[in-house]
């Protein structure tokens, strides 16, 4: 479900990195507004994973700028900087380091909107990568995005490609609004179309990569290029599959999946993250509440399991999600 | 405690019952063995009993109703019970089957209601809806998916079928039965119209028939019944027919040859123990085949006691289902027509049927010299798929020399 906003058939393409376009993202809004500005650990340096490289020689020390390593000085800094009309862009450089700042998110930040009536806005984006960066061991190589869905107030986007996280970013740091912006490590050098002209992509619109009429395959962050190839191996057998990226989790595009469902009446949703509580139980239950109906297979999610991540590569590989993982969950529900 | 009241499965070939009327109503006490309702199956009109005492608290299903055999459809409960009828699964109306009138159903899909059964049946949310949007029985339609669980596609599957079983469009019909012939009368079929059709049409399609044939001298038969009669009537007042003296002949054969006493289930031929003649009783408007049980143990004059019995119950559409079920083998004898042979269809999923033509007088050359006899003509029409030409000769042999020397059977 392409954007109509989108025109992407009307732009002109080229291939760039991941974490190129994010970079893109960052400068374009940072040349637009003034009150955008980055900071976050070796960010002046644009370590640790390139994003913020070079942003210093355009736009100087002060709007990009280290800090000490400790992320409740980060956090804390954005919101008060967001509260007095500033649009910061911090970066957490691990996405295990957020729940130090857990208060300042889902305490202050999610809800002062509300409970002030409207009199602050809290235009602030932050930025956090997630998942596998390849034995990091439990406390740098998890998936949170399921736990910010639960924090009315805030935003969360999950890009899965150059092209969407360039987009989604600008539009994130347009918003008046905390926008939990999880990007993914595996992802950053990992390169894909993104046009040369300016482009936005709106919060809560799916992407389809791949229509099917057997299976609808939910597929969130990293997990979209692992459906993608696990599409390949289905088409193999016969098996035409839907994969489809929902890119923001709240807003959640709830009728694109809806949509995909009754059209192929089988479901499988992968994500990073744990099984118990994760993003995948949140979409099964909106199709049990809203689509029941039109299921011929019960619905499978393809999630982690319910366990730290382990620094052994191979106890990683058998924990976390994969292509394979995702085709034996699909040719199960063909059978069942 | 409540108990169920179901569709009771009367007999093998029985899938489904129509409700032909309720006798108690809701609120109505009743006592065990009591008749709550009356319902029809292809062949016979059958009242269901209360399982139990107490008040018959819900009727499940209405006059009219085809249900499939174990839907329940009512419930007996004590007065203070509350009843949960929710526990029960709901699931469409049986109409229609597909065999009988696929043309009517699912045009006509709105759903006259609902029935419950006790069985689970396993079923993917939209299969379900798809059926019940087309007012399909899910108990017909054979589930691909594991533990026979119904697919999306089996419904569909299913739907196809259906439509392709359908008529041609109606011109075609035309352009077959003869375009301005006009119609004196149409006459609808009814249920036994309709399961006489069925079976028939089934037996003639997946039976292979053949056909032997033998003419048997009828003099000692003749001489035997002239016997027998006197001491039948005098014993229980029922005259000894020609029929009774068939079917008790027939019955000690076929006790010497199982193989005609036998019936194909999928691959298996299952040799049956009891031998149970049935006898082709023509009625207005249709044919029903009472059968006596054990007639190869019985004496003639008990046959004939239970022959009578059952011809007259089955003019006045009061057999059991039962009666008509347990045969396990048919004779037909359409001699008072003056019919002198013919070849009948089996009765599904007998293995062999004899049709027997009139006696008549005929010129017989016996040594040397022509010589007037009692002669009957015997046509035995066999399964092959269980029965050989062979064996069914043989059959047929003993059974002439049998009648011809009536000595070696009764």
């Amino acid at each position: 479900m392409t954007s109509s906003h989108e025109r992407r058939d009307n732009l002109i393409m080229r291939e760039i990195k991941y974490a190129e376009a994010l970079r893109e993202a960052l400068a374009e809004e940072m040349r637009r507004d003034e009150r955008v500005f980055v900071f976050g650990e070796d960010v002046a340096l644009g370590y640790a994973f390139t994003v913020c490289k070079g942003l210093i020689d355009e736009f100087g020390p002060e709007r990009v700028f280290d800090t000490p390593i400790c992320e409740q000085t980060i956090i804390g800094t954005a919101v008060g900087a967001a509260m007095m009309g500033m649009r910061p862009v911090p970066e957490i450089q691990f996405c295990d380091l957020l729940p130090m700042c857990m208060d300042q998110i889902c305490n202050q930040a999610a809800k002062l909107r509300y409970m002030s009536g409207g009199q602050v806005s809290f235009p602030l984006v932050i930025r956090s990568p997630g998942g596998k960066w390849g034995s990091f061991a439990a406390q740098h190589s998890q998936t949170l995005d399921a736990w910010f869905m639960q924090v009315p107030g805030l935003k969360v986007a999950v890009p899965a490609t150059p092209y969407d996280a360039k987009g989604l970013l600008k539009t994130a740091i347009r918003d008046n609004n905390p926008v939990l912006f999880i990007e993914r490590k595996l992802l950053y050098q990992i390169p894909g179309p993104v046009p040369i002209e300016e482009y936005l992509i709106p919060f809560g619109e799916a992407r389809i990569h791949t229509e099917g009429r057997d299976v609808t395959i939910v597929a969130i962050g990293r997990m979209l290029s692992e459906a993608l190839e696990a599409f390949k191996l289905l088409e193999k057998d016969g098996i035409n599959a839907t994969v489809l990226d929902p890119r923001t989790l709240i807003p959640l595009d709830k009728n694109a999946i809806l949509e995909s469902v009754k059209l192929t009446h089988r479901l499988v949703i992968v994500e990073e993250g744990p099984k118990t509580g994760g993003v995948g139980a949140e979409i099964s239950a909106i199709i049990a509440e809203e689509a029941l109906d039109y299921l011929d297979s019960p619905i499978r999610r393809v999630a982690a399991l319910d366990t730290p991540i382990p620094f052994n590569k191979m106890l990683e590989d058998h924990i976390l999600p994969d292509r394979y993982k995702i085709v034996h969950a699909v040719k199960d529900l063909m059978s069942t | 405690m409540a108990t169920e009241v179901a569709i009771p499965n009367l007999g093998y070939t029985m899938t489904k019952a129509k409700i032909l009327k309720w006798i108690k109503s809701e609120g109505d006490p009743v006592q065990t063995g009591e008749v709550l309702l009356e319902i029809e199956t292809d062949k016979v009109a059958y009242g269901i009993e209360s399982p139990a005492g107490g008040i018959l608290t819900v009727r499940l299903a209405k006059e009219g109703d085809e249900l499939a055999v174990g839907a329940i459809v009512g419930i007996i409960a004590n007065a203070e019970e509350t009843l949960d009828v929710s526990k029960y699964t709901v699931i469409t109306r049986p109409e229609p089957a597909i065999s009988d009138s696929p043309c009517v159903t699912l045009q006509e899909s709105a759903p006259s209601g609902s029935y419950l059964t006790k069985e689970t049946v396993l079923v993917s949310p939209v299969a379900k809806k798809l059926a019940r949007e087309k007012g399909l029985d899910l108990s017909l339609i054979k589930g691909s998916g594991r533990s026979g669980r119904i697919r999306l596609s089996d419904v569909e599957l299913y739907l196809n079928r259906v439509s392709q079983a359908k008529p041609d469009r109606p011109e075609a019909i035309n352009a077959i039965s003869g375009r301005g012939l006009e119609i004196a009368e149409v006459i609808p079929m009814n249920t036994m119209r309709k399961a006489i059709a069925r079976r028939l049409s089934q037996s003639f399609h997946d039976a292979p028939h053949f056909n032997l044939l033998a003419e048997i001298d009828m003099t000692e038969i003749k001489r035997l019944l002239s016997l027998h009669r006197k001491e039948a009537v005098a014993q229980t007042g029922t005259k000894i027919s020609m029929n009774d003296v068939f079917i008790k002949a027939v019955a000690v054969t076929l006790s010497h040859h199982p193989r005609l006493n036998a019936r194909q289930i999928e691959d298996r031929i299952e040799i049956i123990k009891s031998i149970n003649v049935g006898l082709a009783v023509a009625l207005d408007d249709g044919l029903i085949v009472p059968a006596i049980e054990k007639a190869d143990q019985k004496r003639l004059w008990q046959i004939a006691l239970e022959r009578k019995d059952l011809v007259e119950r089955a003019r006045e559409g009061r057999l059991k289902l039962e009666e008509i079920e347990r045969g396990t083998f048919t004779v037909s004898n359409l001699g008072m027509y003056d019919i002198v042979l013919f070849n009948s269809i089996l009765n599904p999923p007998q293995s062999g049927i004899l049709s027997i033509g009139k006696i008549m007088d005929r010129p017989i050359v016996s040594d040397n010299q022509v010589i007037i006899q009692p002669m009957v003509s015997m046509s035995l029409t066999v399964d092959h798929r269980i029965v050989d030409g062979a064996i069914g000769a043989q059959f047929l042999h003993d059974l002439k020399r049998g009648m011809e020397n009536p000595y070696l059977l009764f």
